[in-house]
C-alpha cells in the first residue's frame, strides 16, 4: 500500500510562504492531478513529495512511512519531468538501465525489466539510440520508460506535456491513463492545463497561492465549484459571473439583478441562504437559447455583440442593455449573425453562487 | 555597386588578413626552402633545412618538452579546473571568493608567471629554505636546477596558470545543466561522483573542446614562460619549439632553419585543431539531420 | 497489521520539518580540497608579496614564507624609479609609461575596427565576406612565429618597425580575429528584425552602425576592453620583436632588469618590480570580476 500524505506541510523562501500549513492525503492507486496556475505552489509540493525541495516544517508520508527527513531515493518513488531529463550522452537502454545498475540491481533482472518496459512503450526500435535521435514525444516516452523499470509505489509527473506539440499532448495523455489502469500505483501530476486534469485525474486538488482551493473528483470540480477561484480557473471559455444582490423575497431566496428578480428556490444552497452581496456563475455551455430559452428559471435579453468561430461550435459573445457580458456555445449549424437579438435562458439549478466578499460558494 | 559602403568598411580588415596571414605565412613556408641565413636569399634548397632541423639535437629536445607540456599541462589542467569547478558547485560558502583565486593567475602575464614560480622554487629563497628551516634539513627540492626535472616545473606553472580557465568555462558549463537531470539522478539514486563521470562529463563535452584547443594552442605558442622561468636551462633542457625558433630568427640569424621550425609548428596547429573542427562539424551535421528525419 | 509497521514508523514518526545538519566528511572533505588548492593558487603570489616587503637583511636571515616582520614599501619604491636596466636605471615606471602609450591606443583601434568588421560580418554579407572571416580566423590561430620574420621585413621597409605606430598597428592586426569575432557573435545574438526596420526606415550602412548598433553595443564593447587591456599589457614577444629599445613596454623591462642583475641579487626590489608589472591586469580583473570570464567565453567560442 503506498498513500500518500502530507502533513501541515510548510515551505518558505524568507519572506515568500510557497506553501502554508498544508494538508494532502491520496489514496492507493489514486490518480491525483495538483492543478492551478504558475506560481501557485503545484510543483513545489511535487518536489517537497520527492524530497528534492528542503521543507520547513511539516512531515511527508509515504507507504505508512514518515519519509520526511529520507532521501529520494528512499522514498519509494519515480518521477517524470517537463524536459524529459534523458541523460543526453546515453543510448535509451543505458537510459533505462543506468540507475538500476548503480542500485546494484543483478544484469539479468535488469534486461527483464528493460524489455518489459519496452514492450508497455514500444521502445523496440529506439533502444540503441540517443535522445537527440529522437523526437519529442518518443523522449517523452523514453522518460517514462525509466520510471517504469524502477517499479517504484508512487509516480510523480511535473507537467510532463507541457514541451509537446498540441497532438502528441493528446496522444500520451491518453498512454499515461492507460499506465495508470495498467499499473494501478498511486500517481501525482502537476499541470496548468485544465483538460488534462480533467481528463486524467481521479481526484483534483486546485491550488492557489500555496493553498488548496478545493479538492474533489473531475465532476465535483467543474460543477460545484468550491469558491469562485476554482470555477473562473476551470472551463473554457470561462465561466460568467453577474454581481448581484441576494434577498428573501415572500419568504423565498431570490437574486436581484438590476430590476429583474431571479427565483433561487431551485438552488441547492449549502447552509441557507442570508441577504447579501453575490455572485451568480452560469457556464457557458449550461444557458439556453433559441426555442429553450423560455422555459428557464429566468430569460434575459441580448444582442449580439461578436462570434468566435470554433468549427463544430461558435462562441458567440452577447450584451445586456446594461452592458453585462454573457458568453455561451452555440452550434455553427446555428448561424448567428453579429447584431442579432439573442434571449438566454438561465437555469439555478446548474448555476453556481458564491459570496462576493469571501468567494466562497453558498 | 551593391553593398559599396559595407565592402570599404571590410577592406582594410581584409587586405591585413591577406597580407599578414596569408602572405606573410606563404613567405615563412618559402624560407623554409632556402639557404636564408640573417638575411632572405633565394637559394632553393629543398629539404634541407627541414632535413637539418630533425638532426639538430635541440630542436628534438623541444619537441619532446611540447609532448610534456601538451599531455602534463592540458591533462593536468582538465583534471584540476574539472575538480575545482565539481567542488565549487556544490553550494559551498565563499564561491565568488573562490572563483577569484582560482582564476587570477590567468590574468597575469606568462612573464610574471614564469618569475613567480623560479623564486618560489629557488633552493635558496623559496620551498626548499622554509623546509629547512623547519628544521627538515635533508629536504632538498631541486627540481629547477634538475636537467631531467626541470621541465616538470615549467608543466606546474602552467597549469597554475591555465587550470582557471578550464574551472571558468567548466562551471559556466555546469550551471547550464538543466535542473531536471540533477533532479533525476537524485530520484535514481546514483551517487554524486558516479554522476559526474558517466552522465555529466559526457555532456561537458563542448565546453572540454573549447578548453582543449585553448590549452593546445597555449602549449604550442609557450614562449614567455621559459624565458623567464629557465632562460631554456639547465644547458637546453627546457627548450621549447616557439622559443627555438624566436632565438634562430633573432639570435643566432638562421632565417631558413627558423622557418622550417615555424612550419612544423603550424602544422602542430593543424593536427590539433583538425580533429577538433571535424567532430563538431560531423556533430552539428548529424544533430541538424536528426531533427530534419 | 499496524503493529507490524509500528517499530519502523515509531523511529521515524518524529521527523519532521528540514532535516537537521549534521556534521558529513562529505562536506568536510569539499572544504579540505578547496582550502589545499586555494593555497596552491595563493602561494606563489604570497611569495612574491611577502619578500617585496621586506628588507634585504631580512630576505637574506628568513624564508619566502614568512611574513615580513617589519614591513617596508622601500623595494617598491626602488623597483618604481631605480631599477636598473644594463646601465639605465629609471626602474619600471619606464616601462610602465610605455605600456600605456601602447595599451590606450591598442584598445581604442581595436574596438573600432573590430565593431564595424562584426557589423559586416553579421548584416551585410555579401560574396568574399566569408573568406575574409575564415581566414581571420585561421589568423587567431597561427603562431605569432609563423609570420614573426616577414612582418618584421615588412615593417623595416614601410619605416614602421621599432615604432610606436609600428608597435601599436601589431597589436591591432593580431587583436583583430577574437575582437571580430566577439563583436560578430554578438551582433548576430541581436534580433536581426532591428536591422530590418532600420533598412525599411531607409537608413544606409554608417547610420545604421552609429545610431543603433554602436548604442547598444556596451556590453559586449566592455569584455573587448578587458580582453585587450590585459592581452596587450602581458604581451611579450610582440613588445620584444617590434618595440626596440625605446618603447620597451614593462613585461620586456621586467625581463631586462632581472635578467641584467649582477652581484647580489636584489630579490625585494626585483619582487616588486614584478608586483607592480602584475599590478594593472589583477586590477583589471579585481574590478571587472564576472565580465572577465565572459570575456574569456566570448573569446573561446572560435570556430
Amino acid at each position: 500500500m503506498a498513500e500518500v500524505e502530507a502533513r501541515n506541510l510548510s515551505i518558505r523562501y524568507g519572506e515568500f510562504t510557497a506553501l502554508e500549513k498544508l494538508d494532502l492525503t491520496v489514496p492507493h492507486g489514486q490518480f491525483l492531478v495538483l492543478l492551478g496556475p504558475s506560481g501557485c505552489g503545484k510543483s513545489t509540493l511535487l518536489n517537497s513529495i520527492a524530497g528534492l525541495q528542503p521543507i520547513t516544517s511539516g512531515q511527508i508520508w509515504i507507504g505508512g512511512k514518515n519519509v520526511t527527513w529520507a532521501e529520494p531515493k528512499d522514498r519509494g518513488i519515480a518521477m517524470v519531468f517537463q524536459s524529459y531529463a534523458l541523460y543526453p550522452k546515453m543510448t535509451v537502454r543505458q537510459n533505462l538501465s543506468f540507475g538500476l545498475k548503480v542500485a546494484g540491481v543483478k544484469a539479468a533482472e535488469i534486461a527483464q525489466r528493460v524489455q518489459r518496459a519496452a514492450e508497455t512503450l514500444q521502445l523496440h526500435t529506439m533502444l540503441d539510440r540517443r535522445p537527440a535521435e529522437l523526437s519529442g514525444g518518443q523522449r517523452q516516452r523514453v522518460a517514462i520508460g525509466r520510471v517504469l523499470v524502477r517499479e517504484a509505489e508512487v509516480y510523480l509527473y511535473d507537467e510532463p506535456l507541457s514541451n509537446l506539440d498540441a497532438q502528441l499532448r493528446v496522444e500520451l495523455r491518453r498512454e499515461i491513463k492507460r499506465l495508470h489502469r495498467h499499473l494501478g500505483s498511486t500517481s501525482i501530476y502537476v499541470t496548468h492545463d485544465q483538460v488534462e486534469a480533467l481528463t486524467l485525474a481521479d481526484m483534483i486538488a486546485v491550488m492557489n497561492k500555496g493553498r488548496i482551493e478545493q479538492l474533489g473528483s473531475p465532476e465535483e470540480i467543474y460543477e460545484r465549484p468550491a469558491t469562485r477561484y476554482v470555477a473562473a480557473f476551470i472551463g473554457s471559455p470561462a465561466m460568467n459571473f453577474i454581481d448581484g444582490d441576494i434577498a428573501i423575497e415572500a419568504g423565498k431566496p431570490v437574486f436581484k439583478w438590476g430590476q429583474a428578480s431571479i427565483p433561487l428556490d431551485r438552488y441547492g444552497f449549502a447552509a441557507g441562504a442570508t441577504p447579501g452581496k453575490a455572485t451568480l456563475g452560469v457556464r457557458p455551455e449550461h444557458i439556453a437559447h433559441g426555442e429553450h430559452a423560455g422555459g428557464q428559471d429566468f430569460l434575459v435579453e441580448t444582442t449580439i455583440d461578436l462570434l468566435e468561430p470554433m468549427g463544430s461550435d461558435t462562441l458567440v459573445w452577447c450584451r445586456t442593455k446594461e452592458g453585462q457580458q454573457i458568453g455561451l456555445r452555440v452550434p455553427t449549424e446555428l448561424r448567428p449573425r453579429e447584431g442579432d437579438a439573442m434571449p438566454l435562458g438561465i437555469s439555478v439549478s446548474s448555476a453556481s453562487l458564491f459570496d462576493t466578499a469571501s468567494g466562497l460558494r453558498l | 555597386m551593391k553593398n559599396l559602403s559595407a565592402k570599404i568598411a571590410l577592406a582594410p580588415t581584409a587586405l591585413v588578413a591577406l597580407v599578414v596571414f596569408v602572405g606573410c605565412i606563404a613567405w615563412t613556408v618559402g624560407l623554409s626552402f632556402t639557404g636564408s641565413r640573417s638575411i632572405p636569399e633565394f637559394s632553393f634548397v629543398g629539404f634541407e633545412q627541414y632535413v637539418a632541423l630533425f638532426g639538430s639535437p635541440r630542436w628534438l629536445v623541444s619537441l619532446r618538452n611540447m609532448a610534456i607540456l601538451g599531455i602534463g599541462f592540458v591533462g593536468g589542467c582538465l583534471v584540476l579546473g574539472y575538480l575545482l569547478a565539481i567542488f565549487i558547485d556544490q553550494k559551498v560558502r565563499a564561491e565568488s571568493t573562490l572563483r577569484t583565486i582560482f582564476l587570477y593567475p590567468y590574468a597575469l602575464s606568462y612573464i610574471v608567471t614564469g618569475f613567480a614560480w623560479q623564486w618560489f622554487l629557488n633552493p635558496q629563497l623559496g620551498l626548499q629554505k622554509f623546509m629547512q628551516d623547519l628544521g627538515w634539513t635533508d629536504f632538498t627540492f631541486r627540481l629547477l636546477i634538475d636537467r631531467n626535472l626541470a621541465i616538470y616545473t615549467i608543466v606546474a606553472a602552467a597549469i597554475w596558470h591555465g587550470a582557471g580557465l578550464v574551472m571558468a568555462l567548466v562551471l559556466a558549463g555546469l550551471r547550464g545543466i538543466d535542473e531536471d537531470i540533477w533532479k533525476a539522478i537524485n530520484i535514481e539514486g546514483i551517487p554524486k561522483w558516479r554522476a559526474y563521470l558517466s552522465i555529466i562529463l559526457p555532456m561537458l563535452g563542448p565546453s572540454f573542446a573549447t578548453c582543449i584547443l585553448l590549452l593546445a594552442f597555449g602549449v604550442i605558442r609557450n614562449y614567455d614562460l621559459v624565458v623567464a622561468m629557465t632562460g631554456g636551462g639547465p644547458g637546453s633542457a627546457t627548450e621549447v619549439p616557439a622559443k627555438f625558433v624566436m632565438d634562430y630568427l633573432f639570435e643566432r640569424q638562421n632565417v631558413g632553419l627558423a622557418s622550417a621550425g615555424a612550419t612544423i609548428l603550424i602544422l602542430t596547429v593543424v593536427a590539433v585543431a583538425a580533429p577538433i573542427w571535424y567532430a563538431r562539424h560531423w556533430q552539428t551535421r548529424r544533430a541538424a539531420s536528426a531533427s530534419k528525419g | 497489521m499496524s503493529e507490524q509497521v509500528l517499530p519502523l514508523a515509531a523511529s521515524t514518526a518524529h521527523h519532521d520539518g528540514p532535516r537537521p545538519a549534521t556534521f558529513s566528511w562529505e562536506r568536510a572533505g569539499i572544504y579540505a580540497f578547496l582550502l589545499v588548492a586555494s593555497l596552491f593558487f595563493l602561494l606563489p603570489i604570497y611569495t612574491m608579496v611577502s619578500t617585496s616587503l621586506k628588507t634585504m637583511a631580512e630576505v637574506r636571515a628568513t624564508n619566502v614564507l614568512m611574513p615580513p616582520l617589519a614591513p617596508t614599501i622601500e623595494a617598491w619604491g626602488a623597483a618604481w624609479n631605480q631599477a636598473c636596466t644594463g646601465l639605465d636605471c629609471d626602474g619600471v615606471q619606464v616601462g610602465f609609461l610605455n605600456s600605456l602609450k601602447i595599451v590606450v591606443p591598442v584598445v581604442v583601434l581595436s574596438i573600432l575596427v573590430g565593431a564595424l568588421n562584426g557589423y559586416v560580418l553579421s548584416f551585410w554579407r555579401f560574396r568574399g565576406a566569408n573568406l575574409v572571416f575564415t581566414v581571420l580566423m585561421f589568423g587567431a590561430f597561427i603562431p605569432l612565429q609563423m609570420v614573426l620574420y616577414p612582418l618584421v621585413r615588412l615593417w623595416s621597409s614601410l619605416g614602421l618597425y621599432g615604432s610606436l605606430p609600428g608597435l601599436i598597428a601589431v597589436h591591432v592586426i593580431f587583436g583583430l580575429p577574437v575582437v571580430t569575432l566577439m563583436y560578430r557573435n554578438f551582433y548576430a545574438g541581436l534580433p536581426i528584425e532591428i536591422f530590418k526596420a532600420a533598412r525599411v526606415d531607409g537608413a544606409g550602412f554608417w547610420r545604421i552602425f552609429w545610431s543603433i548598433f554602436v548604442p547598444m553595443s556596451a556590453p559586449i564593447t566592455i569584455v573587448v576592453v578587458i580582453w585587450q587591456t590585459t592581452g596587450a599589457w602581458n604581451d611579450y614577444i610582440l613588445g620584444l620583436t617590434f618595440g626596440g629599445r625605446e618603447n620597451a613596454p614593462m613585461t620586456v623591462q621586467l625581463n631586462n632588469i632581472i635578467a641584467s642583475q649582477t652581484g647580489e641579487r636584489q630579490f625585494n626590489v626585483e619582487m616588486a618590480a614584478t608586483m607592480l608589472t602584475a599590478m594593472v591586469p589583477l586590477l583589471v580583473y579585481m574590478v571587472s570580476g564576472r565580465w572577465f570570464v565572459r570575456g574569456i567565453t566570448a573569446g573561446a567560442v572560435k570556430g
